[in-house]
């Protein structure tokens, strides 16, 4: 029973040391870490979440003064001069937050910011040969044009999987506001494992050289939608190579 | 005929409430001053100072039931990022084991030569009934039941396999940076374990912490 409770009592302990940096970081900030403003809206309605179900439980009025503490998604959480702390919505504090002079819509500025982000993220579902295949790549923009890019396939088939890890240029000759179109061309590794009903083959890894297209539209916020079309040659020995289409459309993030 | 005086009539009425109305506009005083001047200040506020939270992370445990085999215990550990307050991108990752102690029983032999089984999944979640509970007269919880369907692959005897996910959760958020949730999710997947390609449905129920920063 004792040891029951040792054990639990330094799971706790664990967990509390897991936590530590988290409380410590809620805790350590002090007032002048966050921003201040004064309410401009005739009113500011606050909520007990960060979403327009949870109720609202607080109305500011116009001119008091609000701590900015975070954000999450299109909600900040704002601590009042009553002490009283609760979620207001993007949109109903825009007119506060833009009172420092720019003219600008929130979308619009939300949209240009990520534009200027350089790092992408995606994530996407295909096929690669016939097979289902997921992928993750992560692109790195240097220029508007010019990105490297590095990712993975993961491809399940009957015959067994296929894990392929690549690099690459992306090129990106047109990029309009509501659409870009990229080429890209690399190199990578595939490797093989056959199927355990597969018999007398053994797990392979060859070279592969791949070039594709793509396509990218803007969905919301930092959201993309994307589709992809590579040709891959994979060099099985010396002397025999064989070519792999790959079609996908996924999602992709830039941060 | 009547019907005709009354269209009549009706388009006069609003022609003339038209005029009316412009000559309204026409009488307010215009290019003067408003009377009541709302105090603008110009503030500095720089949004890039304000700490964003869209990610969540956590680990999470729980029992993972292979479809016609035995059941076991199942540990992860998932990232999610937040696009909107109804939408998110979810990560995991987790690890369990094959349990074929009534296949061996049975037959006598193993089925599998590796018992570790691996899995990951990305996807999507939707925020469905985001709300309140109430555990105590003074103290307001806030929670939400979502519903995730994803994507990824299951490792099992050393072979990928090709998973659909689907599932649904409860959340419940104890501050507003740390939660606990319940989670049940089926794992669908073609395997040729027995000898002939056939669909698993792999449930799992875990139970976890997660914490946004």
């Amino acid at each position: 029973m004792n040891a029951i409770r040792r054990e639990t009592r330094s799971r706790l302990s664990l967990l509390l040391l897991c936590l530590g940096p988290f409380i410590a970081a809620e805790t350590a900030f002090g007032e002048e870490a966050y921003q201040k403003a004064s309410v401009v809206e005739p009113f500011l309605e606050i909520h007990t979440g960060p979403g327009r179900s949870y109720p609202v439980f607080y109305v500011a009025e116009r001119g008091e003064e609000i701590l900015l503490l975070k954000r999450r998604t299109d909600w900040y959480r704002i601590r009042l001069s009553n002490g009283k702390e609760g979620w207001v919505n993007r949109a109903d504090i825009e007119k506060t937050l833009l009172a420092q002079g720019r003219n600008k819509g929130v979308m619009d500025r939300i949209y240009d910011d990520y534009l200027a982000d350089r790092l992408e993220l995606a994530w996407g579902a295909g096929t690669f040969g016939g097979d289902p295949s997921l992928s993750v790549r992560m692109t790195y923009l240097l220029t508007d044009v010019l990105s490297l890019e590095g990712g993975a396939n993961f491809v399940s088939s009957d015959q067994g999987s296929i894990d392929l890890y690549q690099g690459g240029i992306v090129v990106t000759p047109w990029r309009w506001r509501w659409l870009s179109v990229s080429a890209t061309v690399g190199g990578g590794i595939v490797s093989a494992t056959p199927s355990s009903l597969v018999v007398g083959v053994t797990k392979k890894t060859f070279q592969e050289a791949h070039a594709g297209i793509g396509i990218s539209i803007p969905l919301v916020r930092n959201l993309f939608a994307r589709g992809d079309f590579r040709n891959y040659t994979v060099f099985m020995s010396p002397e025999r190579t064989r070519e792999f289409q790959e079609y996908g459309i996924g999602l992709s993030f830039r941060f | 005929m009547p019907k005709r005086i009354v269209l009549t009539m009706g388009v006069i009425g609003f022609l003339l409430g038209g005029l009316f109305s412009s000559a309204r506009a026409e009488n307010f005083p215009q290019g003067e001053e408003p009377i009541i001047k709302p105090p603008v200040e110009e503030q500095k506020l720089k949004e890039a100072k304000i700490d964003t939270e869209s990610l969540e992370m956590g680990p999470y445990y729980g029992v993972y039931a292979l479809d016609g085999f035995g059941t076991s215990g199942v540990y992860g550990f998932r990232l999610a990022y937040h696009l909107t307050e109804d939408v998110f991108f979810e990560g995991t990752y987790g690890i369990t084991r094959f349990n074929q102690e009534t296949f061996r029983r049975l037959t006598g032999r193993s089925l599998v030569a590796d018992e570790n089984i691996t899995y990951w999944n990305a996807g999507a979640g939707y925020n469905l009934f985001p709300g309140q509970i109430f555990p105590t007269r003074k103290r307001t919880l806030n929670s939400t039941i979502y519903l995730l369907g994803g994507l990824g692959q299951t490792q099992i005897d050393r072979q990928a396999h090709f998973t659909f996910d689907a599932g649904t959760g409860y959340k419940v958020f104890i501050v507003d940076w740390f939660e606990v949730r319940v989670e049940l999710r089926t794992h669908i997947l073609q395997t040729d374990l027995t000898g002939a390609n056939e669909i698993m449905k792999n449930i799992e129920g875990t139970a976890a912490f997660a914490v946004f920063f």
